[in-house]
């Protein structure tokens, strides 16, 4: 079933968003796996793509296929999108490292699901957070909204730094929640966006053959890994850019790395990421409402701005959505990795539901190992 | 903010009537946000949705714990856990032809949804009336009354003309026969009660230690009762592809708990009588 481009104010899950978002990118390659809870992507950008012949869609046998197919279709000079979820991302490891190593610009979507074992379908963060050191930047989105225009700026991110982003949102509290999103005019996205122009030497020519990645020297390989690192360094800079440039274009704030709410002078802070950063804003009405930080460029991580902002915070919260065992969850070891005291309190591991409640019982807490909240008998 | 949570089972299309009901806000001018509540957990599991809509932007991300609407799309009453989340003074809505007899410290109305469906030919795969658009006339008219014209609209965006039109139809006759009951007394120990005794429907629960106590029963909208021509010969237990029968002590015994009502037995069931297949209540 073919289906029409969504315009202005509408009603869209998260995943519609997202496809919605790929399209108006004109994405020319669309390399698919379905998995829950990102199916919904992969079958809505088939419906939007269905009568169009600038766009491959192209259905592979695995989410490792998927991966292998969209890297070397970006290296060919054409924009790619691709999708997954879960032991998807997972079973992708090996290609997510190629990925960042050979520069490619590939924009995906991860619906964030927990990772067997058990098996669940409901949401955390350990799948993405697993790959947070494979050299991708990691975007967390908190609503439809959100997850339309980081995927517009990934691609203009991805393409400036030379780096794969990994745009992330919460399966079902985002993937499947239906609420008010503003699609952009098709013109809008044409002149925030530019076409994929990477740098000629860059691309396959097959008037000009080589191989890419053979066997360097030990120092060689070093190189690579630390063109990488400054890459990341300097995506800082263009996610800020990408942001201020998205909001004056289309008339909606942007959040860039970090998103601030109440008081900058409160004396307490909570610092959360995804959908969890949202829903922590309930507290600003409390009695003494904390300061909250919602972490959206998870990597590049922005360490000094958010050590800056806790400067004069004298208790720090960190909220994980990810277990990291026999260490403090991945956001709680980063915020202390640049110098700020924080107790870490993971929850909401395998969808477990993350109220208000619960986020005052974690600004309650202290300690310095990682304290595990909502785990009810 | 005003909260909504929708009851029914896998297939009634709960979820395409929370998605219905947050596009027909919308367009009222209304920020919105629904969202299902999944499980692992198919066709024919109770199930639930939920709808939140505001004048501001809705950031909270959890699931509802308290409503101030519950409307309930499948013809059998809703659970009383459900009614149990009502805020006082809050509105029922429930599918049913006639008066519903419980009360408490919350509005009632009904609407004879699943008749509507079935009088315009709305039907499921399997032949089952599909109350839920007829149902969402009748919100609109209780939440948003001049927004019915916004409900069509979303009906029309959201199901191709075929389907569309006879839904339309019924939402519109949802909206004209959807009745409110004057609360007369308080009485908040809701129970349904089943037309006939039945063992309870068991409550989903996973675990990975043992996938027996998976009680997958839950997920059925029909169960077999066992009759009195039943002569044990247990051709039933031989097919029944959930091994929930088993002959014992002279005597067929059903696992309600794992049942899933697929109806096999009473199809392979040699003896006239001896099998009948009973609706289950939510």
């Amino acid at each position: 079933m073919s289906m029409e481009l969504p315009q202005g104010r509408t009603v869209l899950t998260g995943n519609e968003a997202a496809a919605v978002a790929v399209v108006l990118a004109r994405a020319q390659q669309i390399a698919c796996y379905p998995i829950t809870p990102q199916t919904l992507i992969v079958e809505r950008l088939a419906d939007l793509t269905a009568e169009r012949d600038d766009i491959v869609f192209a259905n592979l046998d695995s989410e490792h296929s998927m991966f292998g197919y969209a890297l070397a279709a970006e290296r060919a000079g054409v924009r790619c999108f691709a999708a997954t979820s879960s032991q998807g991302l997972l079973y992708s490891h090996e290609q997510l490292h190629r990925a960042s190593r050979e520069r490619i610009p590939l924009v995906a979507v991860n619906v964030n699901r927990s990772v067997v074992a058990p098996w669940s379908l409901e949401p955390d963060l350990a799948d993405s957070m697993s790959e947070r050191d494979t050299g991708w930047i990691q975007l967390y989105c908190s609503s439809a909204q959100e997850l339309l225009d980081s995927i517009l700026c990934a691609y203009r991110i991805a393409e400036e730094a030379m780096l794969p982003v990994l745009v992330c949102a919460e399966g079902f509290l985002v993937s499947h929640t239906a609420e008010t999103v503003d699609v952009p005019s098709q013109a809008a996205v044409d002149s925030f966006l530019p076409p994929f122009q990477p740098p000629e030497d860059w691309l396959l020519d097959p008037n000009r053959p080589r191989a890419f990645s053979g066997l360097p020297e030990p120092n060689d390989y070093a190189t690579y890994q630390q063109n990488v690192a400054e890459a990341h360094d300097l995506a800082r800079t263009l996610i800020a850019e990408a942001a201020s440039d998205f909001s004056a274009a289309f008339g909606r704030e942007k959040v860039a790395s970090l998103e601030l709410s109440g008081d900058p002078n409160a004396d307490t802070a909570i610092v959360a990421i995804g959908t969890i950063g949202e829903t922590a804003r309930e507290l600003l009405t409390d009695d003494e409402p904390p300061l909250v930080v919602r972490v959206h460029a998870y990597r590049p991580f922005p360490g000094e701005e958010l050590a800056s902002v806790l400067e004069h915070v004298s208790h720090v919260c960190v909220i994980d959505r990810a277990p990291a065992f026999g260490a403090p969850g991945p956001l709680g070891e980063d915020v202390r990795a640049y110098g700020v005291t924080a107790t870490d309190v993971v929850c909401g591991l395998g969808g477990s539901d993350v109220t208000p409640d619960t986020l005052r019982r974690a600004l309650a807490a202290s300690g310095r190992e990682a304290i595990y909240l909502g785990v009810e008998a | 903010m005003q909260e909504m949570l929708i009851t029914g089972r896998g297939g009634e299309g709960v979820v395409l009537a929370s998605q219905l009901l947050a596009d027909t806000f919308a367009r009222g001018g209304f920020y919105v946000q629904s969202f299902p509540e999944f499980k692992a957990e198919r066709r024919g599991a109770p199930l639930s949705a939920f709808l939140r809509w505001d004048d501001e932007p809705i950031r909270r991300r959890y699931k509802l714990r308290e409503c101030d609407v519950l409307m309930s799309i499948s013809p059998s009453p809703p659970p009383a856990r459900a009614v149990a989340t009502l805020r006082p003074g809050g509105l029922l809505l429930v599918n049913r032809e006639t008066r519903f007899p419980h009360c408490g410290d919350w509005h009632v109305a009904h609407v004879p949804g699943s008749g509507i469906a079935r009088r315009h030919g709305i039907l499921s795969a399997e032949g089952r009336p599909m109350g839920n658009v007829a149902v969402l006339g009748a919100a609109v008219k209780l939440l948003l009354p001049d927004g019915l014209e916004f409900l069509e609209q979303a009906i029309r965006s959201r199901m191709g003309a075929k389907i569309a039109e006879p839904n339309v139809v019924a939402a519109q006759e949802g909206y004209r026969l959807c009745a409110r009951q004057h609360t007369v007394a308080t009485d908040s120990s809701y129970e349904p009660e089943p037309a006939v005794a039945r063992p309870p429907l068991p409550v989903f629960s996973a675990s990975f230690m043992d996938t027996r106590v998976n009680n997958t029963g839950s997920w059925s909208l029909e169960r077999p009762a066992l009759l009195a021509a039943c002569n044990v010969c247990g051709l039933c237990a031989l097919f029944c592809p959930e091994g929930a029968m088993r002959r014992e002590d002279g005597t067929m015994v059903i696992d309600f708990d794992h049942c899933k009502g697929c109806g096999i037995c009473e199809d392979v069931c040699p003896v006239q009588n001896a099998i009948t297949m009973e609706e289950v209540l939510v």
